[in-house]
């Protein structure tokens, strides 16, 4: 897989631009996304309230966190899952593969996990010798495209249905058509076959019920439901912000992250798994192992205004809304996560090191904060990773600017100066290039307002 | 009563909805109108008539499954599925057809009242699903598709007598 | 009432007319008005970027300067640089020193159209202007300080001028600061999509509460040759004076 880098993030993003099927398939994306949330949102008179209340709940389960991961522990484990601790990447996928390997597992289904593809699970399980399916259509595209998932709820979203069709009449072998329904209909065929014969299923998680150990996945498919309940060992992967303490506060969260993802009241299946069966004789998994993933998730909680990334609910709203996303996907960001909320997560998961201008990818607009179902003040966010990111790694000169700039706008004869020169200097200097190539700019007045003053 | 929003609701996500004192016709009418050979059943023992419970495997080569639920939610149009009180996990989803009986008396208005529900006094049952609808993508360019892995169509047969 | 003007630093070098208008305008409506020459800027530049010490000396500055006016109020021409000044308390919440003057000074600080309509309460400056007109809605103005129907009750009773709702009039036109020029491509992308709705909705004339974005969309409609104009609302309500 040729993944894309953050490090090159602004000349991915120059690419991206240039390619009109792309920017066609995100225009479609992106509106369709946000009028549907935005019908939906406007449908719940209370929603303002209900995402002052998610927030609260989740605020609640990240302050004490190590208390309620404790508590949704025991009461997995006490229903029978076996539950594994996963500092890092690597450690998650250590445990799985192993997992596969003493449960002498060939073929692997699994539903769409963005934690998984945070550790590049896939690829450690096929080196491991395991035949890994994704079987959730938008993944499984992706995965025969080898490629990355371009959004965080529809994986192929990049894509248009010609070049779906392409790509199932390539792989596939598939007679050629781009009829949707004929697309889908050769993927579910495809794909029954490996739910019946697979060995171990694995799933994300999008809540973990403290008080009860009770995993909740939702989805519109059907695959979930079939990855979970046929293969005899299921493996669910989950980041350790997912738990949330009561089963009741499911309610809150049911209504908004349907409706702030797809636009939908209700997905189609939400499965709610609690352990084990009862009895060996009954249908389902015989064993349920819960991956808990850190990777940095307990190094972002140590700080209170990094720590609201961790109330994301993984809805994809604020991609939809957020103008730079709009413009060029979510490759460009080469990153798991994209968009707004993977400006910010990522640098804080994977280090500032090759991912520090994701958050400088931004105009500040704040439109992902008005569609965020947990009132994630993403802006500020934005502004924390800058303040932490431009006195370390701005360039000397823009370092030396800004010590310049604040000089002169702390002394008012310097300001005086510095606009006579900036007047003769405009006539000589060749003006931001970056500026000019698209837009004139307004010269400099040749009477500051400071001139003209008094009026 | 909760049965009109239901009904309302269970149509509006494209599934079908019969409101009715006789499930058994009913039942017959859509197996019959279905053209299906193959009907798998859960263990719910009011079925028996209908078709065979099959293995996990060979429910694959099934056109219909038909299982009871346990519950239902009007405001969402949603079938609870309590797997601890009847073989249904599998039959519900694999066939490409679901026929789901519920009692009109177990029609909560509410998502949070369901919840409860499942909690009130002893412990979550180890496998509940909540269905609303036929499977379902939009992964394709945003367009609605209907009938992905899960059932195709689903029918809900609602029981005015219990 | 005695208001202090914080021209902001963009107007002052680049486009002194909306200075000129806020100054008219506040006049007509019967303030006193004041202009502290040692002003420079609000320190949002630096504070964007992630330059929190420089940001914090230059916001110092700031509020020494106005704290020197016993105007009543402070007012800008300028939707961000005025919510940039209600982020002061942000930027000292560790001083305790600085804290109570910050927020002395982002209490006293407002933007035209807000200053006019919720302060003052006047809906109708006397203006005139003829033509097909309508409004962008900065991000900083319309999210930071809720400046929705404000200017667009102020536009309304322009007489002659014809209002017509921009399709996507809160979306942003790409500027962000040193965001139009670290990744000009993608500015240029988002601005294409304000251009679009602009010539769609067939006006005369955009009009917006920043500099800023008037700067981006102004440059990008000269740039296409276009003959729609940009203009600061200031300039728009300081047009035509109905005698």
């Amino acid at each position: 897989m040729n993944h894309l880098s953050s490090e090159t993030f602004r000349e991915n993003a120059k690419a991206a631009l240039a390619d009109t099927h792309l920017r066609g398939a995100l225009k479609n994306a992106t509106s369709l996304f946000g009028e549907r949330r935005k019908e939906a949102a406007a449908s719940l008179p209370n929603w303002e309230a209900l995402r002052t209340q998610a927030r609260a709940i989740k605020d609640e389960a990240l302050s004490h966190l190590d208390r309620y991961l404790k508590e949704f522990v025991e009461n997995a484990e006490t229903r029978g899952a076996k539950v594994h601790h996963a500092r890092d990447a690597a450690e998650a996928n250590a445990i799985i593969c192993n997992l596969a390997a003493e449960h002498r597992v060939r073929v692997i289904v699994k539903s769409k996990s963005m934690t998984t593809e945070e550790t590049h699970l896939n690829a450690a399980l096929e080196a491991a010798g395991m035949q890994v399916v994704e079987t959730d259509l938008g993944e499984y595209i992706i995965q025969l495209a080898d490629e990355p998932p371009s959004h965080i709820i529809a994986p192929a979203i990049h894509k248009t249905r010609g070049q779906i069709a392409e790509l199932f009449t390539a792989e596939l072998g598939m007679p050629p058509t781009d009829d949707i329904v004929q697309l889908t209909g050769t993927a579910r065929t495809t794909l029954r076959d490996r739910f019946a014969t697979a060995d171990m299923g694995i799933s994300g998680v999008n809540f973990a019920i403290a008080e009860t150990g009770t995993i909740v996945i939702i989805e519109n498919e059907g695959n979930i439901r079939l990855t979970t309940s046929l293969p005899r060992v299921h493996v669910a992967v989950m980041g350790i912000e997912k738990v949330i303490p009561r089963f009741a506060d499911l309610d809150v969260f049911l209504k908004l992250l349907p409706r702030s993802g797809t636009g939908q009241r209700l997905t189609t299946y939400q499965s709610f798994i609690t352990g084990t069966k009862r009895h060996a004789s009954d249908e389902g998994p015989e064993e349920l192992h819960v991956v808990l993933l850190d990777n940095g998730r307990s190094r972002m909680l140590a700080h209170p205004v990094t720590r609201q990334a961790l109330a994301c609910i993984r809805c994809g709203a604020c991609l939809n809304a957020c103008p730079v996303y709009q413009q060029i996907g979510g490759h460009a960001y080469g990153s798991v996560y994209p968009g707004p909320i993977g400006a910010v997560i990522t640098p804080q998961l994977m280090g500032i090191e090759k991912t520090s201008q994701l958050p400088y990818a931004s105009s500040l607009c704040g439109a992902c904060r008005d569609v965020c179902p947990v009132k994630i003040d993403i802006p500020q966010l934005l502004l924390h990773l800058r303040a932490e990111i431009s006195p370390r790694k701005g360039s000397i000169a823009e370092r030396l600017a800004f010590k310049l700039w604040a000089k002169v706008m702390t002394r008012p004869a310097l300001y005086k100066m510095s606009s006579v020169a900036g007047r003769i200097l405009q006539r000589f200097v060749p003006i931001s290039r970056a500026w000019i190539n698209g837009r004139d700019l307004r010269p400099i007045e040749s009477k500051s307002f400071h001139e003209l003053w008094p009026i | 009563m909760n049965c009109g929003l239901f009904k309302e609701n269970v149509e509006s996500v494209a599934g079908h909805c019969v409101v009715t004192a006789d499930v058994t016709n009913v039942l017959r009418q859509i197996i019959a109108d279905l053209r299906a050979q193959r009907v798998a059943i859960s263990d719910a023992p009011e079925l028996a008539q209908f078709g065979v419970i099959p293995t996990a495997n060979d429910l694959f080569n099934f056109e219909v499954g038909i299982t009871r639920a346990q519950a239902a939610i009007a405001e969402t149009g949603t079938l609870v599925l309590d797997s601890s009180c009847e073989r249904n996990r599998l039959v519900s989803v694999v066939p490409p057809v679901h026929i789901a009986i519920v009692a009109a008396s177990r029609i909560y208005p509410t998502l949070a009242d369901v919840l409860a529900m499942l909690q009130s006094g002893k412990e979550v049952s180890p496998a509940i699903t909540f269905i609303t609808g036929p499977s379902r993508t939009a992964d394709i360019e945003l367009t609605l598709t209907i009938g992905v892995h899960g059932p195709q169509e689903l029918y809900v047969v609602v029981d005015e007598t219990s | 009432m005695k208001v202090s003007l914080f021209v902001t630093c963009l107007v002052d070098q680049l486009w002194t007319s909306i200075g000129v208008s806020s100054v008219e305008v506040l006049r007509r409506v019967g303030c006193e008005v004041e202009f502290d020459q040692s002003q420079t800027c609000c320190a949002q530049p630096a504070f964007n970027t992630g330059y929190l010490k420089e940001a914090r000396q230059v916001a110092q500055r700031f509020i020494e300067i106005y704290e020197a006016s016993d105007a009543e109020a402070i007012v800008s021409p300028s939707g961000s640089c005025t919510a940039m000044v209600r982020h002061y308390p942000e930027l000292f919440a560790d001083d305790p020193k600085w804290l109570p003057r910050a927020q002395t000074i982002a209490a006293r600080t407002h933007e035209l159209s807000s200053f006019l309509i919720r302060v003052l309460k006047v809906e109708d400056v006397g203006a005139s202007w003829t033509g097909k007109i309508t409004w962008h809605d900065a991000c900083h103005g319309l999210r930071d300080l809720n400046l929705k129907h404000e200017p667009r009750t102020l536009i309304r009773n322009v007489r002659g001028a014809e209002f017509v709702e921009l399709e996507h009039a809160d979306a942003c036109c790409g500027f962000g600061g040193t965001f139009s020029v670290k990744y000009p491509e993608i500015s240029v992308a988002i601005l294409d999509q304000k251009i679009d709705a602009i010539e769609r909705a067939g006006v005369q004339a955009v009009v917006s509460g920043d500099a800023s974005c008037l700067m981006q969309i102004g440059g990008r409609l000269s740039r296409k040759g276009s003959k729609v104009r940009v203009m600061h609302l200031a300039e728009l309500l300081a047009a035509g004076e109905r005698k």
